[in-house]
Protein backbone atom coordinates (compact mmCIF):
# COMPACT_ATOMS: atom_id res chain seq x y z
CA UNK A 1 0.00 0.00 0.00
CA UNK A 2 1.10 3.58 -0.54
CA UNK A 3 1.97 5.66 2.57
CA UNK A 4 -2.21 6.50 3.06
CA UNK A 5 -4.96 4.38 2.57
CA UNK A 6 -7.38 5.18 -0.18
CA UNK A 7 -10.67 7.20 0.99
CA UNK A 8 -12.57 4.47 -1.07
CA UNK A 9 -10.53 1.71 1.27
CA UNK A 10 -11.39 3.33 3.83
CA UNK A 11 -14.75 3.85 3.52
CA UNK A 12 -15.53 0.40 2.25
CA UNK A 13 -14.07 -0.82 5.23
CA UNK A 14 -14.36 1.27 8.47
CA UNK A 15 -17.46 0.43 9.84
CA UNK A 16 -16.39 -4.00 9.49
CA UNK A 17 -12.93 -2.57 11.04
CA UNK A 18 -14.70 -0.06 13.83
CA UNK A 19 -17.07 -3.10 14.77
CA UNK A 20 -14.09 -5.98 15.12
CA UNK A 21 -11.89 -3.60 16.95
CA UNK A 22 -11.38 -2.61 20.72
CA UNK A 23 -14.46 -0.15 20.61
CA UNK A 24 -16.37 -1.89 22.33
CA UNK A 25 -15.37 -4.60 25.00
CA UNK A 26 -17.35 -7.37 26.50
CA UNK A 27 -16.79 -10.31 29.54
CA UNK A 28 -19.11 -13.49 29.05
CA UNK A 29 -20.95 -12.49 25.82
CA UNK A 30 -19.88 -14.14 22.45
CA UNK A 31 -20.31 -10.81 20.26
CA UNK A 32 -18.52 -13.27 17.44
CA UNK A 33 -15.62 -12.57 18.35
CA UNK A 34 -14.60 -8.85 18.15
CA UNK A 35 -12.03 -7.39 20.01
CA UNK A 36 -9.68 -8.60 17.27
CA UNK A 37 -6.17 -7.33 16.99
CA UNK A 38 -5.47 -5.58 13.33
CA UNK A 39 -4.10 -8.99 12.04
CA UNK A 40 -7.14 -11.16 12.90
CA UNK A 41 -9.35 -8.37 11.46
CA UNK A 42 -7.25 -8.47 8.63
CA UNK A 43 -7.52 -11.69 8.16
CA UNK A 44 -11.24 -11.65 8.68
CA UNK A 45 -11.82 -9.23 6.05
CA UNK A 46 -8.96 -10.61 3.38
CA UNK A 47 -7.20 -7.05 4.07
CA UNK A 48 -3.41 -6.65 4.99
CA UNK A 49 -2.67 -5.88 8.59
CA UNK A 50 -1.22 -2.62 7.81
CA UNK A 51 -3.93 -1.72 6.00
CA UNK A 52 -6.52 -2.60 8.60
CA UNK A 53 -4.30 -0.34 11.37
CA UNK A 54 -4.87 2.54 8.85
CA UNK A 55 -7.93 2.45 8.61
CA UNK A 56 -8.82 1.62 12.29
CA UNK A 57 -6.65 4.49 13.48
CA UNK A 58 -8.87 6.63 11.14
CA UNK A 59 -12.21 5.38 12.31
CA UNK A 60 -10.50 5.95 15.54
CA UNK A 61 -10.70 9.77 15.24
CA UNK A 62 -13.80 9.74 12.74
CA UNK A 63 -16.24 7.95 15.11
CA UNK A 64 -15.73 9.18 18.72
CA UNK A 65 -17.39 12.98 17.64
CA UNK A 66 -15.01 16.10 19.27
CA UNK A 67 -18.64 17.10 20.50
CA UNK A 68 -17.44 14.66 23.09
CA UNK A 69 -13.99 15.71 24.38
CA UNK A 70 -15.66 19.34 24.28
CA UNK A 71 -18.83 18.05 26.67
CA UNK A 72 -16.50 15.78 29.04
CA UNK A 73 -15.20 17.91 31.61
CA UNK A 74 -19.23 19.32 32.42
CA UNK A 75 -20.00 15.42 32.42
CA UNK A 76 -17.60 14.91 34.37
CA UNK A 77 -17.65 17.26 36.94
CA UNK A 78 -21.23 16.95 37.12
CA UNK A 79 -21.13 13.37 37.92
CA UNK A 80 -18.41 13.51 40.28
CA UNK A 81 -20.54 15.83 42.31
CA UNK A 82 -23.50 14.05 42.54
CA UNK A 83 -21.06 11.03 43.59
CA UNK A 84 -20.97 10.83 47.21
CA UNK B 1 15.25 -15.79 50.02
CA UNK B 2 14.17 -16.73 46.70
CA UNK B 3 14.94 -15.26 43.30
CA UNK B 4 11.99 -13.92 43.08
CA UNK B 5 11.56 -12.74 46.46
CA UNK B 6 14.47 -11.11 46.04
CA UNK B 7 12.95 -9.51 42.84
CA UNK B 8 9.83 -8.78 44.76
CA UNK B 9 12.10 -7.14 47.29
CA UNK B 10 13.78 -4.95 44.84
CA UNK B 11 10.49 -3.71 43.08
CA UNK B 12 8.87 -2.77 46.69
CA UNK B 13 12.33 -0.67 47.10
CA UNK B 14 11.79 0.57 44.01
CA UNK B 15 7.99 2.24 44.65
CA UNK B 16 5.62 -0.45 43.43
CA UNK B 17 2.64 -1.13 46.04
CA UNK B 18 2.57 -4.86 44.78
CA UNK B 19 4.25 -7.20 42.98
CA UNK B 20 3.63 -10.30 40.74
CA UNK B 21 5.32 -12.93 38.20
CA UNK B 22 3.45 -14.20 35.19
CA UNK B 23 4.72 -16.68 32.27
CA UNK B 24 4.98 -15.98 29.18
CA UNK B 25 3.17 -19.34 28.46
CA UNK B 26 -0.25 -18.32 30.81
CA UNK B 27 -0.23 -14.59 28.63
CA UNK B 28 0.26 -16.39 25.70
CA UNK B 29 -3.04 -18.75 25.79
CA UNK B 30 -5.33 -15.33 25.98
CA UNK B 31 -2.87 -12.52 24.35
CA UNK B 32 -3.02 -12.44 20.04
CA UNK B 33 0.09 -12.99 18.00
CA UNK B 34 1.44 -9.98 17.66
CA UNK B 35 0.98 -8.52 20.98
CA UNK B 36 2.85 -11.27 23.07
CA UNK B 37 5.42 -11.03 25.39
CA UNK B 38 7.65 -13.39 23.12
CA UNK B 39 6.81 -10.72 20.16
CA UNK B 40 8.71 -7.67 21.88
CA UNK B 41 11.25 -10.10 23.44
CA UNK B 42 12.80 -13.08 21.88
CA UNK B 43 12.69 -16.07 23.53
CA UNK B 44 10.85 -14.11 26.77
CA UNK B 45 9.77 -16.41 29.15
CA UNK B 46 8.76 -14.67 32.21
CA UNK B 47 6.95 -10.88 33.56
CA UNK B 48 7.42 -9.54 36.08
CA UNK B 49 4.71 -7.00 36.66
CA UNK B 50 5.01 -3.74 39.28
CA UNK B 51 2.03 -2.17 40.12
CA UNK B 52 0.94 1.08 41.95
CA UNK B 53 0.71 5.11 41.16
CA UNK B 54 -2.98 4.68 42.34
CA UNK B 55 -4.46 7.95 43.40
CA UNK B 56 -4.12 9.01 47.09
CA UNK B 57 -7.35 8.78 49.84
CA UNK B 58 -7.49 12.17 49.57
CA UNK B 59 -7.05 12.44 45.74
CA UNK B 60 -10.53 10.65 46.00
CA UNK B 61 -11.91 13.28 48.13
CA UNK B 62 -10.89 16.46 46.06
CA UNK B 63 -12.85 19.12 45.95
CA UNK B 64 -13.73 19.43 42.20
CA UNK B 65 -13.31 16.66 39.15
CA UNK B 66 -10.60 18.04 37.50
CA UNK B 67 -8.17 18.15 40.31
CA UNK B 68 -8.39 14.38 40.81
CA UNK B 69 -8.19 13.64 36.75
CA UNK B 70 -5.33 15.75 37.25
CA UNK B 71 -3.03 14.37 40.17
CA UNK B 72 -5.35 10.62 39.95
CA UNK B 73 -2.02 9.19 37.66
CA UNK B 74 0.92 10.10 36.87
CA UNK B 75 2.50 7.36 33.70
CA UNK B 76 6.21 8.03 35.53
CA UNK B 77 6.67 5.81 38.71
CA UNK B 78 5.52 2.44 37.34
CA UNK B 79 7.54 2.88 34.32
CA UNK B 80 10.51 3.73 36.09
CA UNK B 81 10.51 1.33 38.41
CA UNK B 82 10.51 -1.04 35.45
CA UNK B 83 13.12 0.50 33.37
CA UNK B 84 15.47 0.29 36.77
CA UNK B 85 14.00 -3.49 37.40
CA UNK B 86 15.75 -3.96 33.77
CA UNK B 87 19.01 -2.76 34.46
CA UNK B 88 19.01 -4.64 37.79
CA UNK B 89 17.92 -7.72 36.57
CA UNK B 90 20.29 -7.66 33.82
CA UNK B 91 23.45 -6.74 36.07
CA UNK B 92 22.35 -9.65 38.72
CA UNK B 93 20.97 -12.27 36.64
CA UNK B 94 22.57 -11.64 33.32
CA UNK B 95 19.26 -12.42 31.39
CA UNK B 96 18.38 -10.33 28.73
CA UNK B 97 15.16 -7.77 30.60
CA UNK B 98 12.92 -5.33 28.75
CA UNK B 99 10.65 -2.63 30.30
CA UNK B 100 7.14 -3.67 28.97
CA UNK B 101 6.64 -0.87 26.12
CA UNK B 102 3.78 0.77 28.09
CA UNK B 103 2.18 3.32 25.26
CA UNK B 104 0.33 2.74 22.32
CA UNK B 105 1.53 0.91 19.77
CA UNK B 106 -0.80 2.20 16.77
CA UNK B 107 -3.79 4.60 17.71
CA UNK B 108 -5.98 2.74 20.34
CA UNK B 109 -4.03 -0.49 20.48
CA UNK B 110 -1.70 -1.27 23.27
CA UNK B 111 1.54 -3.52 22.79
CA UNK B 112 0.27 -5.76 24.93
CA UNK B 113 -2.45 -5.79 27.41
CA UNK B 114 -1.09 -4.69 30.99
CA UNK B 115 -4.54 -6.11 32.05
CA UNK B 116 -4.04 -9.58 31.32
CA UNK B 117 -0.24 -9.48 32.28
CA UNK B 118 -1.52 -8.33 35.78
CA UNK B 119 -4.10 -10.99 36.07
CA UNK B 120 -1.93 -13.21 34.98
CA UNK B 121 0.03 -12.34 37.63
CA UNK B 122 -2.47 -12.62 40.01
CA UNK B 123 -2.79 -8.95 40.65
CA UNK B 124 -5.99 -8.68 40.57
CA UNK B 125 -9.27 -9.41 38.26
CA UNK B 126 -11.33 -7.84 35.88
CA UNK B 127 -14.40 -6.05 37.25
CA UNK B 128 -17.52 -4.56 35.86
CA UNK B 129 -16.01 -1.14 36.09
CA UNK B 130 -14.65 -1.49 32.36
CA UNK B 131 -12.39 -4.24 32.91
CA UNK B 132 -9.96 -2.66 35.36
CA UNK B 133 -8.00 -4.97 37.15
CA UNK B 134 -9.55 -4.32 40.48
CA UNK B 135 -6.65 -5.27 43.47
CA UNK B 136 -8.02 -6.50 47.01
CA UNK B 137 -6.24 -4.81 49.10
CA UNK B 138 -5.22 -1.15 47.52
CA UNK B 139 -8.10 -1.00 44.57
CA UNK B 140 -7.03 0.37 41.73
CA UNK B 141 -3.65 0.29 40.14
CA UNK B 142 -1.60 1.19 37.54
CA UNK B 143 0.29 -1.77 36.16
CA UNK B 144 4.26 -2.04 34.20
CA UNK B 145 6.63 -4.10 34.34
CA UNK B 146 9.62 -5.74 32.66
CA UNK B 147 9.92 -8.98 29.99
CA UNK B 148 13.04 -11.38 31.01
CA UNK B 149 14.44 -14.57 29.51
CA UNK B 150 14.49 -15.85 32.92
CA UNK B 151 12.18 -18.40 33.71
CA UNK B 152 10.55 -17.58 37.43
CA UNK B 153 8.18 -19.63 39.29
CA UNK B 154 4.64 -17.46 38.26
CA UNK B 155 2.53 -16.37 40.75
CA UNK B 156 -0.46 -17.45 38.12
CA UNK B 157 -4.19 -15.85 38.35
CA UNK B 158 -5.91 -15.89 41.32
CA UNK B 159 -8.28 -18.05 42.44
CA UNK B 160 -11.36 -16.37 43.60
CA UNK B 161 -12.40 -12.89 41.22
CA UNK B 162 -11.78 -9.79 43.17
CA UNK B 163 -14.96 -8.14 41.82
CA UNK B 164 -18.02 -8.41 43.17
CA UNK B 165 -17.22 -7.33 46.15
CA UNK B 166 -20.00 -8.83 48.82
CA UNK B 167 -21.27 -5.25 49.16
CA UNK B 168 -21.85 -4.71 45.59
CA UNK B 169 -23.87 -8.48 45.46
CA UNK B 170 -26.07 -7.15 47.83
CA UNK B 171 -26.80 -3.74 45.94
CA UNK B 172 -27.26 -5.96 42.97
CA UNK B 173 -29.81 -8.27 44.53
CA UNK B 174 -31.80 -5.60 45.50
CA UNK B 175 -31.73 -2.99 42.79
CA UNK B 176 -29.93 -4.76 39.85
CA UNK B 177 -27.49 -1.74 39.71
CA UNK B 178 -23.71 -1.50 40.99
CA UNK B 179 -21.96 1.84 42.29
CA UNK B 180 -19.96 1.84 39.05
CA UNK B 181 -22.52 1.67 36.98
CA UNK B 182 -24.43 4.32 38.32
CA UNK B 183 -21.29 6.79 38.00
CA UNK B 184 -21.44 5.88 34.74
CA UNK B 185 -24.68 5.02 32.84
CA UNK B 186 -22.69 5.65 29.48
CA UNK B 187 -19.97 3.61 29.54
CA UNK B 188 -20.74 0.65 31.36
CA UNK B 189 -23.27 -2.10 31.67
CA UNK B 190 -23.63 -5.83 32.80
CA UNK B 191 -24.98 -8.43 34.99
CA UNK B 192 -24.23 -10.76 38.00
CA UNK B 193 -25.27 -13.72 38.57
CA UNK B 194 -25.11 -16.10 41.84
CA UNK B 195 -22.74 -13.31 43.21
CA UNK B 196 -20.31 -13.60 40.46
CA UNK B 197 -19.25 -11.66 36.71
CA UNK B 198 -21.63 -13.38 34.13
CA UNK B 199 -22.02 -10.56 31.69
CA UNK B 200 -20.05 -7.00 31.05
CA UNK B 201 -19.63 -4.58 28.64
CA UNK B 202 -17.59 -1.77 28.21
CA UNK B 203 -18.33 0.95 25.57
CA UNK B 204 -14.25 1.99 25.53
CA UNK B 205 -15.24 4.40 22.44
CA UNK B 206 -17.67 6.72 24.76
CA UNK B 207 -14.85 6.06 27.67
CA UNK B 208 -12.22 7.80 25.62
CA UNK B 209 -13.27 11.02 25.41
CA UNK B 210 -13.67 11.02 29.29
CA UNK B 211 -10.53 8.95 30.24
CA UNK B 212 -8.50 10.98 27.72
CA UNK B 213 -10.38 14.00 27.37
CA UNK B 214 -7.17 16.40 26.31
CA UNK B 215 -4.94 13.51 24.62
CA UNK B 216 -3.72 12.59 21.22
CA UNK B 217 -7.13 11.96 19.60
CA UNK B 218 -8.34 15.32 21.19
CA UNK B 219 -5.16 17.21 19.78
CA UNK B 220 -5.60 15.55 16.14
CA UNK B 221 -9.24 16.07 16.09
CA UNK B 222 -8.74 19.77 16.45
CA UNK B 223 -5.85 20.44 14.62
CA UNK B 224 -7.98 18.93 11.77
CA UNK B 225 -10.96 21.28 12.37
CA UNK B 226 -8.57 24.49 12.48
CA UNK B 227 -6.94 23.33 9.19
CA UNK B 228 -10.74 22.88 7.98
CA UNK B 229 -11.68 26.39 8.97
CA UNK B 230 -11.83 28.33 6.30
CA UNK B 231 -12.00 31.68 8.69
CA UNK B 232 -9.13 33.21 10.42
CA UNK B 233 -10.80 34.55 13.03
CA UNK B 234 -12.58 31.11 14.24
CA UNK B 235 -9.50 29.30 13.24
CA UNK B 236 -7.54 31.54 15.59
CA UNK B 237 -10.50 30.96 18.63
CA UNK B 238 -9.73 26.87 17.83
CA UNK B 239 -6.38 27.24 18.37
CA UNK B 240 -5.97 29.66 21.16
CA UNK B 241 -8.57 28.30 23.37
CA UNK B 242 -8.16 26.73 26.15
CA UNK B 243 -9.49 22.96 25.30
CA UNK B 244 -6.58 23.52 23.01
CA UNK B 245 -4.19 24.75 25.31
CA UNK B 246 -4.40 22.02 27.65
CA UNK B 247 -4.54 19.18 25.30
CA UNK B 248 -1.32 20.85 23.46
CA UNK B 249 0.40 21.38 27.49
CA UNK B 250 -0.86 17.63 27.94
CA UNK B 251 0.58 16.07 25.08
CA UNK B 252 3.76 18.23 26.07
CA UNK B 253 4.87 17.39 29.17
CA UNK B 254 3.05 13.78 29.32
CA UNK B 255 0.93 15.08 31.99
CA UNK B 256 -3.00 13.86 32.39
CA UNK B 257 -2.44 11.91 29.63
CA UNK B 258 -5.00 9.14 30.51
CA UNK B 259 -6.75 8.39 33.11
CA UNK B 260 -8.62 11.73 33.08
CA UNK B 261 -12.17 10.65 34.73
CA UNK B 262 -12.18 7.89 37.63
CA UNK B 263 -16.00 8.40 38.54
CA UNK B 264 -16.72 4.65 37.56
CA UNK B 265 -13.96 4.09 40.42
CA UNK B 266 -15.25 6.32 43.29
CA UNK B 267 -17.64 4.72 44.69
CA UNK B 268 -15.82 0.88 44.19
CA UNK B 269 -15.46 -0.59 47.86
CA UNK B 270 -11.92 -1.35 46.93
CA UNK B 271 -11.00 2.21 46.98
CA UNK B 272 -13.68 3.10 49.65
CA UNK B 273 -11.57 0.85 51.92
CA UNK B 274 -8.64 3.04 51.65
CA UNK B 275 -10.52 5.83 53.37
CA UNK B 276 -10.60 3.07 56.70
CA UNK B 277 -8.31 5.09 59.56
CA UNK B 278 -7.97 8.47 57.48
CA UNK B 279 -9.00 11.77 58.87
Amino acid sequence: MSEYVSIELYEKYKQQVWDLSLAIQTLGIDRGNECLSDAEIGERLGLETKVVTEIRCMAECDFIPMQGYFDAEERKELRFKSIK
Amino acid sequence: MSVEQEIKVKCLAMGARAVGIASVDDINRFAPEGHRPDDLLKKAKSMIIVAGGEPSAGAWHAGTHRTLASIGYNRGPMASAARNLSVFMEDKYRHFTIPIPSGNKDGHQPYISLKLCAEMAGLGTRSMAGGIILNAEFGLLFFNGVITTMELEPDGELEEPVCPAPSCVDIWEKKQTLPCFLSCTDCLSGELKDGKIHSMTFRQDRCYTRAQSNSQDSLQQMLYEAVKEPNAERRKAILFGSHFARTARTVAYSSEVSAQCFNCMKRCPYVLQQNDGMR
